[in-house]
């Protein structure tokens, strides 16, 4: 999906909404143009009940890689992906390796 | 078992998943290539235990080959292999892990290990389970401290091997500033969306309204080659740079038909 997404920003879609980040490529594809918004996964329950579905389009691919057009009612997202190179997935991973560098290569955890 | 699969695939209805490796192709009712997966062991009584997992989390599944000397370094495997999956499996996890026997045998200990109650950890599963969640990846990779809900071992002898699953909990009532309606902690955002996304910033939270697309890597190259022109509300996605967007899903649900 990270390699595909880039022509839907060139041509003005505002918003992108997934799970789990998008990678470096598309954090500066983003930037100045548009955002991308995290849905918690495991929420299908509450997500389908806001929303409605209004249409199909390619319903040759099949049900999973169909275009489905919804109509939704106050989704809650969390901004992963700001316009301006910010990416809270990116800065939690930094973190983490951080986090990791320090216990198992300083002699604190049970590698050493 | 792959008949009750078939059944609950349309029943449900359940989005049909399986697809050869190869070819992409879908055998469009989730059996078939050695899936559902079926474990028989030799017994006196039969019972039958379901482990419903996702293929999200199954991809985060990792094993790797110790020397005897490093059994020391389990910790920092598991730590590993959290850290390389980050936000991807769902987190918060429950974390499999099967120790030693071989190959194939240290992937299933890690399958059964998810099935072992997870109310309790020894010692062992603990200081796995707090190490992990020091790494502070967090619900859905957002960063937070419950990255695994808990950690199971289970142990044979030799290679190694982990998994991790998608975790379920109880939602009891919504947390404040989620009210169906309400505007939350911050934008209440409504498609068409213009610059006002260039106003959010990363962490920010928001709610969605109004129409929305989605599209998975078929839809991707679909669109690509002819453009979306015959998706109305959509434009033409190849051709119309600069126009007012509508979010797209990167998505593909699960739909009751009618």
């Amino acid at each position: 999906m990270n390699n595909l997404s880039g022509f839907l920003i060139d041509a003005g879609v505002r918003a992108l909404i997934g799970k789990g980040g998008m990678g470096p490529q598309i954090v500066e594809q983003l930037k100045g143009r548009a955002v991308y918004l995290a849905f918690t996964g495991g929420c299908a329950a509450l997500a389908a009940s806001r929303m409605k579905l209004s249409g199909v389009f390619f319903e040759d691919l099949g049900m999973a890689e169909a275009v489905w057009a919804f109509d939704l009612d106050c989704i809650p997202l969390v901004v992963g992906i700001d316009a301006h190179g910010n990416d809270i997935f990116r800065d939690v991973t930094m973190n983490s390796e951080k986090v990791f560098q320090k216990r198992f290569s300083t002699g604190k955890g049970p590698v050493s | 078992m792959a008949k009750g699969v078939r059944d609950a695939t349309q029943a449900v209805p359940l989005r049909p998943n399986v697809v050869h490796p190869i070819t992409r192709e879908n055998t469009k009712d989730n059996t078939g290539l050695g899936m559902p997966a079926i474990h028989v062991r030799p017994g006196e009584r039969l019972t039958v235990t379901v482990l419903p997992k996702g293929a999200g989390a199954e991809n985060m599944s990792r094993i790797v080959m110790l020397l005897p000397s490093q059994k020391d370094q389990i910790p920092h495997v598991v730590a590993e292999t959290m850290l390389l999956a980050g936000g991807k499996p769902c987190p918060p996890v429950i974390l499999g892990v099967g120790i030693g026997g071989t190959f194939d045998g240290a992937a299933a200990l890690a399958k059964e290990a998810l099935l072992l109650p997870v109310d309790t950890m020894d010692e062992f599963e603990q200081e796995l389970c707090d190490i992990v969640n020091e790494l502070g990846i967090g619900p859905m990779g957002l960063g937070g401290k419950t990255t695994a809900l808990a950690v199971k071992v289970k142990t044979a002898r030799m290679p190694y091997r982990i998994t991790s699953r998608r975790s379920q909990c109880p939602v009891l009532g919504q947390p404040a500033g989620m009210r169906r309606g309400g505007t939350m902690t911050g934008m209440a955002l409504c498609t068409p969306l213009g610059d006002e996304v260039l106003s959010l910033r990363a962490g920010d939270r928001v709610t969605l309204s109004g129409r929305v697309y989605t599209a998975r890597d078929e839809a991707h190259l679909r669109m690509m080659e002819e453009g979306s022109r015959s998706i109305p509300g959509c434009g033409d996605l190849s051709l119309r740079p600069g126009h007012t967007g509508r979010p797209v899903i990167a998505a593909g649900p699960t739909l009751r038909p009618g």
